[in-house]
């Protein structure tokens, strides 16, 4: 397993395809890693041999002295082959493919045999279809887009060649240094986890930003995620959220773009600030990189206007920003700054007639007072406010790197004010036109200080009836079918500890009869057919049934409904339950997805969930603290809390039944998908009952 | 009080539909029971026959339309009665139904046979009520003229006063009755009466629709009376449904994903389109769904996918519902120029 390190810093580097003409691809790359002041040994490859850019050239990778660390390969696709077979053979560690052509266009199976190559000789590829890579530890631009690239503490990571290259053009305009450009490409063998990995560990690098259209090892992207976000900020911008989206994506790079809203969940609970554009999530790299961590919650506005001032208070809460409330504090520290006809109260108004003296003493006292944790300082345009004074002083207490605590800026006004805000975000000041920027700004600082405040969840295995579960699985395996029946789907979930109803199935009316009466009334009475996925669509589910009259009508129905739903389903019986009683009804669910592997879900449950999707996601595993959350992130969580004098209903239940589904999912592979809905939920302490359950074995076999 | 006691030879004769006419066409107050059900509606814990409650609808009777069937399944009226107790039960039904009535109305099963295993066919009920018994006859001339000798060379009618046939849903009447009534008549069956048949009543309003697919109205649940005479599936692109001569076809249905934006907007748009079902429970943005309550245009939404959807349509039997006036008065002209009404009822 070759050491990521020799990616990013190898002692030498091939470049396989390079060029001396101007214009070439190959002397754009050549060009970028001697002008980049790479200080390892460069070998260009070409067969014409020669000279290019004052280096020898070599005719063959064979020819070449020594071991090389890296090859960047710039040559047509149908050559890429031999050229990555030659690298293997001498033992070259990292081969970044540069050139495009593969499974981008279909051709899946070259790509394919190129990374097959690789693997068996122990070569790690990048790509193919790439722009290259930079790594500023090594002072390494081996890309063929812009040169001069500033070195810093932004790594980038890019699934996109175009926007790789215009992100390193916007970078220089920004003044964001990076320390890191990779782009992934096709992912055909590294992936986004491989270089987060390194990423993570690498002391240049203090935020992390990623451009995605597809995940495919979600997996392993999932967990390192987990581990890189609690070090440091992870800022991703993911495409493919609309279906015209996803179906770009897909012609893009060949990537499934997946649910938008189970990679949203997801990266919420890897810690991952998600950006809605690249600006956006430039500028929260920027100052992500550059701005000290608050060391509370407490952030007080500061302003000299009242509606910018409300305007602010509403983007704070969109951006979970907490303001500082208390109000003698607030008196003690601002009196001495704020006019009579100001406001102490959080945001502080200093008025119209502030000065740009009048906001520094202010944000002077913020600075000093310990309870406040940051500051938002907005402004309007006015009279007595000098921009050149304010921008002094500003310059002033940033460029003495003595902040302790978060301080941003926004103004708003005319050209002096709009010139003065573009020359301080130059200079890397967190200052902005837009209050909804500089609070986006603060709110993915906060973000990130949560997140690393939080330490990583212990995880506590579940222990479930795995012999139970192997058994009925190999039932249904040699009955021929993948849908588990009723009382097949209740015995999973006994064997995972999830309570359910008594529940019997009968061959006759007289059998239903008999199971009514010894089960009490009601009772529930449901078709069970391997035929019929969704029993309420075909008129198989009969409720509240209360005698035995009943019992025979709605035994009757059922056989009638079905049979005219599907004339060829096999009807192997009527499944009498005990009704459970009334409580809140949620849905519960795994599922293999094609991007993160085993996942779950929470909702709300009943008949209607397919058209109000309220549901959240999670890749599993997780544990209790991280599934408690997910239940509370659906919008209908107060009904579980309790409304209308209703009591808390039993979210650790709940909790607990989620942790269980996804246990059993993730140990057994054969079971592609488990639905609980409705899961019933009553008060706390009165535990939660699984009403109707559907599992789905996977089409491989993977018997355990 | 005459009984006259209506039965097919199969499924879809037109039993119903006869019934219906016959009932409007004779002015007679009646009274209706259908002892063995064939199609069942269940809510709320309350069971009875689809035909049942449309007589009950249509013509304004009293009586429950769950204390007009005794029941549907076999396994059920063995559990609940034996011969006696059956036919104990169809008489105290006839007695209460048809109390202070000229005319009792019994419709049989689906067929000839069904219910015999337990004394409910249509050949016993008219046996225990005494009553007169027509059969109704549909499908093409071949099957007519087949089934209608098979009842006579075959059927134990000993103890039975049968009326006759009554021929329905008939494509070609002239060269029938040039070619096969004077077959018929030579073997001793009396034909009461022959029925064209008229497409508009094999329609299906949206109504029946979305009772039959268990289906929720996303919109224009006013003009759930729209009749349906063709069925288009979308799931080809636009451009090619533009170019498909079925999808400008008069008063169609389009069964489609309610993810298919472009779909439905093609449809809403066409003047053809009578009525959509919106499949995989998906419902399109609210401003699609407005631009058909813009055309008046009824959609439902369904669980199922665009092929069980379009799979469970292709087998509903179009059944009229007590709103179909204009089809049953159609159905009233229709027996009253094509059957001897005289002696049937009144003879």
């Amino acid at each position: 397993m070759q050491d990521i390190k020799y990616l990013f810093e190898p002692r030498s580097v091939a470049v396989i395809g390079a060029s001396a003409k101007e214009g070439k691809l190959g002397n754009s790359l050549m060009s970028n890693l001697v002008a980049g002041g790479y200080r390892g040994s460069i070998y260009p490859v070409n067969p014409a041999g020669g000279e290019i850019l004052e280096l020898p050239a070599y005719r063959t990778v064979e020819e070449i002295p020594g071991e090389i660390d890296l090859a960047v390969v710039i040559i047509p696709a149908s050559a890429v082959f031999n050229a990555v077979k030659s690298c293997a053979d001498k033992g070259v560690k990292f081969a970044a493919v540069i050139t495009s052509g593969f499974s981008e266009v279909g051709n899946t199976g070259e790509e394919k045999k190129i990374v097959s190559y690789a693997c068996e000789h122990d070569m790690r590829l990048l790509g193919p279809n790439i722009i290259g890579i930079y790594s500023a530890v090594s002072s390494m631009n081996a890309t063929f887009g812009p040169s001069g690239i500033t070195a810093g503490n932004v790594a980038i990571v890019t699934q996109s060649d175009a926007l790789g290259v215009a992100m390193i053009g916007k970078t220089k305009v920004e003044n964001i240094g990076l320390s890191a450009i990779v782009s992934m490409g096709n992912k055909a063998d590294l992936d986004d986890d491989d270089i987060l990995r390194y990423l993570a560990a690498d002391p240049n690098t203090r935020v992390v930003m990623m451009y995605i259209e597809g995940v495919t090892n979600g997996e392993r992207l999932v967990d390192v995620l987990m581990r890189t976000t609690k070090i440091k900020p992870v800022v991703v911008v993911k495409s493919g959220r609309s279906k015209r989206g996803a179906m770009a994506a897909a012609s893009h790079t060949g990537s499934l773009a997946g649910e938008d809203k189970v990679f949203d969940d997801i990266a919420r609970q890897c810690g991952v600030i998600r950006a809605e554009g690249i600006q956006e999530a430039m500028d929260w790299c920027k100052f992500l990189a550059s701005t000290p961590q608050p060391q509370g919650e407490n952030t007080v506005i500061i302003t000299n206007g009242g509606g910018i001032g409300v305007l602010t208070a509403d983007a704070c809460e969109r951006y979970g920003i907490n303001l500082y409330d208390n109000l003698p504090d607030l008196k003690k520290t601002f009196s001495s700054v704020v006019p009579e006809f100001g406001s102490l109260k959080n945001p502080v108004d200093l008025t119209g007639q502030a000065t740009a003296d009048n906001y520094f003493t202010a944000i002077d006292a913020a600075l000093q007072n310990d309870n406040i944790s940051s500051i938002l300082c907005l402004g309007c345009e006015a009279g007595v406010f000098q921009p050149d004074k304010f921008a002094e002083q500003a310059e002033r207490r940033f460029a003495a790197g003595v902040l302790q605590k978060p301080l941003m800026f926004s103004f708003v006004g005319g050209e002096r004010v709009e010139d003065t805000v573009s020359r301080l975000k130059v200079l890397g000041l967190p200052i902005f036109n837009e209050v909804l920027e500089a609070a986006s700004c603060l709110g993915a600082i906060y973000n990130n200080y949560r997140q690393k405040k939080e330490p990583i969840e212990a995880i506590e295995p579940i222990e479930i009836d795995g012999k139970t579960i192997k058994g009925v699985i190999e039932g249904v395996r040699s009955d021929g079918r993948r849908f588990l029946l009723a009382q097949e789907a209740q015995q999973i979930m006994h064997a995972i500890g999830i309570a359910g109803p008594a529940s019997n199935i009968a061959h006759s009316l007289e059998e239903a009869v008999n199971l009514a009466e010894g089960t009490g009334y009601p009772v529930v009475m449901k078709v069970v057919s391997r035929d019929i996925v969704h029993k309420s669509d075909a008129g198989g589910v009969a409720l509240d049934i209360d005698n035995k009259d009943e019992v025979a009508d709605a035994y009757e129905a059922i056989l009638q409904n079905c049979r005219r739903y599907n004339p060829q389903a096999r009807i192997e019986g009527i499944e009498v339950a005990e009704q459970v009683r009334p409580g809140v009804e949620t849905i519960v669910g795994a599922h293999r997805d094609i991007s993160f592997g085993p996942i779950v879900m929470f909702g709300l449950g009943g008949i209607y969930v397919e058209v109000m999707k309220d549901i959240s996601f999670r890749a599993f595993p997780l544990g209790k603290r991280e599934a408690g959350r997910m239940i509370s992130e659906i919008k209908t969580y107060p009904l579980l809390l309790g409304v209308r004098g209703e009591k808390r209903k039993d979210i650790d239940a709940l909790a607990d039944a989620v942790l269980r589904v996804g246990t059993c999912l993730k140990q057994f592979k054969d079971i592609s998908d488990i639905e609980i809905n409705p899961l019933v939920a009553y008060d706390y302490g009165e535990g939660i009952r699984a009403v109707d359950v559907r599992i789905l074995l996977s089409r491989q076999e993977a018997i355990q | 009080m005459k009984s006259l006691i209506i039965g097919s030879m199969d499924d879809n004769a037109g039993k119903t539909s006869v019934m219906v006419g016959l009932a409007r066409a004779s002015g007679m107050s009646f009274g209706y029971i259908k002892p063995l059900g064939d199609r069942l509606v269940y809510r709320k814990k309350r069971v009875w026959d689809y035909d049942a409650a449309l007589m009950t609808n249509i013509f304004g009777l009293q009586q429950d339309p769950e204390d007009m069937t005794m029941g549907f399944e076999h396994l059920k009226l063995r559990f609940k009665y034996d011969e006696a107790g059956a036919k104990g039960r169809v008489l105290q039904m006839a007695q209460e139904v048809g109390r202070g009535k000229e005319l009792l109305l019994v419709e049989g099963g689906k067929d000839i046979e069904y219910g015999i295993s337990f004394y409910l066919d249509v050949l016993s009920l008219a046996q225990y009520l005494e009553g007169k018994l027509v059969l109704v006859v549909g499908g093409d001339e071949n099957y007519i003229v087949d089934n209608v000798i098979f009842i006579k060379k075959h059927l134990e009618l000993k103890g039975i006063d049968f009326a006759g046939v009554i021929i329905n849903k008939l494509h070609n009447v002239a060269d029938f009755k040039n070619v096969f009534v004077p077959i018929i008549e030579k073997e001793g069956v009396k034909i009461l009466g022959i029925l064209p048949y008229r497409e508009e009543l094999t329609f299906f309003s949206m109504e029946y629709l979305s009772q039959y697919l268990l289906a929720r109205v996303a919109a224009g649940e006013e003009w759930l009376n729209r009749r349906i005479s063709n069925i288009y599936v979308g799931a080809a692109s636009v451009e090619s449904a533009y170019s498909d001569p079925a999808f400008h076809r008069e008063n169609k249905l389009v069964v489609t994903s309610g993810d298919r934006a472009d779909m439905l907007l093609a449809s809403f748009e066409d003047r053809c389109t009578a009525a959509v079902v919106l499949t995989n429970s998906i419902l399109p943005a609210q401003n699609i769904l407005a631009k058909a309550a813009e055309k008046k245009i009824p959609v439902l939404l369904v669980s199922p996918g665009v092929y069980e959807t379009a799979r469970q349509i292709e087998a509903l039997t179009p059944l009229i519902t007590s709103k179909d006036k204009a089809e049953i008065e159609l159905l009233a002209g229709l027996i009253k120029e094509n059957v001897n009404l005289d002696s049937l009822i009144k003879g």
